[in-house]
């Protein structure tokens, strides 16, 4: 019986699964971890969230393997200067799991985990700060990696951290993204639109760093779900992964090479891409904005036209201020206005649109512009312009194809003009 | 036959319990070989800091001055876990951490050391201080707590990356008072203060509304600090600290505040006098004004005031040179009360533990405030001087606390050998 016993006992005795304890297991990733972090001799970018539903910011770090982190940003936050701090130690801990730790103060890490007043705005933040983490789960860290993946030990925001290349100084790292951010949303008065397949939702406020995107036919307003983002050198990527109606999930766009569209890394079929030219151009031009003509992107013909009229002026010592594109509130239409120092003459256009087309037709003087006629048959250039002008445009994005504040305007004759739009 | 038989079965018997015992055996042996202990996973040798560290300066100043003589852990780098969860905090800065280092080792472990010995230190001194580095906002009170003793053992301190030697007053209130305060809480959890020093106060402690008590208020009651009106263990600790970092003009302004009597009475807005001539001082304590129902406006303040002889409308009634007459209306003379308790902690102080509370406050101040060579403290603008930002001697550019960071910072020099 008891020979019955003893073997008994031990029979159930489970085989282990790994060669190593935890405990030692987990020595063991420390070391691991820590060496990884420290190889990047020219640091990693991290893609930092103080929360999931937030503005992002970037952040490059340096592990040094004396302990020290070195930390450097250019934000909002620091007033768009480049600030770096050091002093402050890293390491990989054992917490439930080996946790990276940044255990002493740095100035611009921990400036969203201080429980200080957030200035600026209407709540008193006295007490929680933004509530960001300065403890980090290493979620997935293989060897060698590229990237690698934390996650806040208290808020459970992702945080994706990706090698540096060595050949790029840090301070042009965060110009290339300023270069970027500027290129995409400064001065854009539109959306754009995320085209997956078929279905295409319209993506607003990218200038906030939070995309609002409707679904396709959708109200601006209940149909609209927030998505954070990141601008990276080469493109953008979301906080979360964004899901559409087919199934197909994005989450990383880079921007194509000639600027027209951000496709997406993981299937580059969905991409975003900016909206219809002619009905933003339009809807500007309601709205009494101005697309201004730019001096010295037109083709050729036209850009002699227009030194014309600049040395027309010129020889009434009155400077050529500007010539845009706006609209007639009283006569509904559109118009072309000739600012001569602080004169305007205003000439009505009639306007067509037919599918990717915009047919404009000069009208006659504008009834409440007193000089029109006088700028029309005393100033040399203007009346062939303003002629030149009635023709069929088709108009695309000038830089960047998400971006309408510079268009360009082109004629089936061969009339081109670059148009930037402002106030 | 009968007699071999019986031999044969004792043998048997022998011979089938060995069987037994071999197979028990072997069945632990065999089966169970895999619980065998294995060396330890951690590193049992001895390892001497690693000196290509960043922290190594720091590091070594730590165990020779405070783990080694005290068994002590200084820990400025934040363990979350063994911090307050209920707060949101952050760790101190590294040059935080090594000022927060030296100044309290020149400010308590040395001044304890030298008048209660080291081995009052090896007993009684926290086994563990964690320097965090923002404030522990209390939200609710709007308050915030600037130190905590967990059961003798261990003392946190808050606001670390505040801290300034420059502001000497500022560090005093938020700082050095706090590391005294604590550590008066960790004395007296080892031997309790007197019993009789429990009545003195009954029935003027305000656990939940002492932030809003004013200071003079509460030192006409008796208390070092409206923080001390809060409960009896604050109360104690909080006489000692304060009598321990207040410099002596700050001192004898507290007594002489403590002799006055205060009333908290409500004023219409019309009449409030903040500074009126020949009227006690208002101050308002922003907590209970009042306004006009249906309205923003405010139409009454409340307000606190020294009391002062009136007439049946509440007017002004002057004594014979037209001065105001105060009136000592309460039960309370706030300053005898507070020399009482002062004398209590004497006592307690020298009688459990060798400590004299007015060397020791000698021997603190005479390191914070300057001193001439006959040991007077020097005053500019009628005021101490702060001597960690002085020159070590005349003609000096190194400063007290240069000196000090330099406890630190000559390990950097280890980190040079090979």
């Amino acid at each position: 019986m008891m020979l019955l016993t003893s073997f008994y006992s031990c029979k159930n005795e489970e085989d282990d699964i790994f060669d190593k304890s935890s405990a030692q297991r987990l020595e063991a990733v420390k070391k691991e971890y820590s060496s990884l972090l420290a190889s990047s001799k020219n640091g990693w970018v991290m893609e930092y969230y103080y929360a999931a539903d937030k503005v992002g910011y970037v952040m490059l770090v340096n592990f040094n393997t004396d302990g020290e982190a070195v930390v450097a940003a250019n934000d909002a936050l620091t007033n768009n200067v480049y600030q770096e701090a050091g002093g402050a130690l890293w390491e990989v801990i054992a917490d439930n799991g080996p946790v990276l730790t940044f255990n002493t103060y740095n100035d611009l890490l921990h400036r969203f985990s201080t429980p200080e007043d957030i200035p600026g705005t209407d709540k008193d933040e006295q007490g929680t700060g933004y509530e960001g983490d300065y403890e980090f789960i290493i979620v997935d860290a293989p060897q060698n990696a590229t990237t690698i993946m934390l996650k806040g030990k208290k808020r459970g925001t992702y945080i994706r951290m990706t090698r540096m290349s060595e050949d790029i100084q840090w301070k042009d790292y965060f110009l290339q993204l300023k270069a970027l951010n500027t290129l995409l949303f400064t001065g854009a008065p539109n959306p754009m639109k995320l085209k997956a397949g078929n279905d295409l939702y319209t993506v607003y406020d990218g200038g906030t760093g939070i995309f609002n995107i409707v679904i396709p036919n959708g109200d601006p307003i209940t149909d609209v779900d927030n998505y954070p983002f990141l601008v990276l050198p080469d493109g953008i990527r979301f906080y979360k992964e964004f899901e559409c109606a087919n199934g197909d999930k994005v989450q990383e766009f880079k921007m194509a090479e000639d600027n027209s569209k951000l496709v997406s890394v993981e299937n580059p079929n969905i991409w975003i891409e900016g909206p219809d030219p002619i009905a933003v151009f339009n809807e500007q031009i309601m709205l009494l904005k101005k697309y201004v003509v730019v001096d010295g992107e037109m083709d050729a013909s036209t850009q002699a036209i227009y030194n014309r009229i600049k040395e027309a002026c010129a020889s009434k010592k009155v400077p050529l201020r500007q010539i845009y594109f706006t609209y007639s509130s009283q006569y509904e239409c559109p118009r072309v206005i000739i600012q001569v120092s602080s004169t305007t003459a205003s000439f009505l256009y009639k306007k067509e649109v037919t599918g990717n087309k915009m047919t404009l037709v000069y009208d006659k003087f504008d009834p409440s512009s007193a000089n029109a006629s006088v700028f029309y048959q005393n100033y040399d250039g203007v009346s062939d312009l303003i002629n030149a002008l009635s023709a069929s445009f088709t108009l695309s994005a000038n830089k960047c194809g998400l971006n309408y504040q510079t268009l360009k305007m082109t004629s089936d004759n061969g009339l081109s003009l670059g148009l930037k739009l402002t106030n | 036959m009968l007699l071999k038989m019986t031999n044969k079965k004792m043998n048997m018997k022998k011979y089938i319990l060995t069987i037994w015992v071999v197979f028990i055996t072997a069945g632990f042996f065999s089966s169970c070989s895999e619980d065998e202990f294995t060396d330890s996973i951690f590193d049992t040798t001895y390892h001497p800091l690693d000196r290509t560290s960043y922290s190594f300066p720091l590091d070594t100043f730590l165990i020779e001055n405070y783990l080694t003589p005290y068994n002590l852990r200084y820990l400025y780098k934040m363990e979350d876990i063994g911090a307050d969860m209920q707060y949101n905090l952050v760790p101190c800065k590294y040059e935080k951490g090594k000022d927060v280092a030296t100044l309290a080792k020149y400010l308590w472990f040395d001044v304890y050391a030298k008048l209660a010995g080291q081995e009052f230190l090896k007993i009684y001194a926290p086994r563990i201080l964690h320097i965090i580095g923002s404030p522990a906002y209390n939200a609710s009170s709007g308050t915030m707590t600037l130190g905590e003793a967990a059961g003798g053992k261990k003392i946190t301190f808050y606001r670390g990356n505040s801290i300034d030697p420059a502001n000497l007053e500022d560090m005093n209130e938020k700082f050095f008072k706090t590391m005294h305060h604590e550590f008066a809480h960790i004395l007296h959890q080892n031997i309790i203060y007197p019993t009789s020093f429990r009545t003195l106060s009954s029935g003027n402690y305000d656990p939940f509304g002492w932030q809003d008590r004013p200071d003079s208020l509460v030192l006409s009651l008796g208390f070092a600090t409206p923080y001390g009106s809060s409960q009896i263990t604050e109360d104690w600790v909080e006489v000692i600290a304060n009598y321990i970092v207040k410099d002596q003009d700050t001192w004898d302004g507290m007594l002489n505040a403590a002799t006055f009597d205060w009333e908290v009475v409500m004023v219409d807005k019309a009449d409030y006098k903040e500074n009126a001539d020949k009227e006690p001082r208002y101050y308002r304590t922003y907590k209970k004004d009042v306004t006009a129902v249906g309205s923003s406006d405010t139409i009454q303040y409340e307000i606190f005031r020294k009391i002062v002889t009136r007439d049946e409308q509440g007017n002004v009634v002057y004594d014979a040179d037209g001065k105001l007459s105060y009136v000592h209306n309460d039960a309370v003379d706030g300053r005898e009360l507070l020399l009482k308790k002062l004398d209590l902690c004497r006592t307690w102080l020298i009688e459990s533990f060798g400590i004299d509370l007015d060397q020791l406050r000698a021997e603190v101040q005479k390191r914070q405030y300057l001193t001439d060579e006959a040991g007077n403290f020097v005053k500019r603008n009628n005021k101490y001087v702060n001597r960690l930002m002085e020159p070590l001697h005349s003609g000096s550019s190194v400063t007290l606390m240069d000196s000090l960071r330099n406890d630190i910072d000559k390990f950097k020099e280890l980190q040079k050998v090979k």
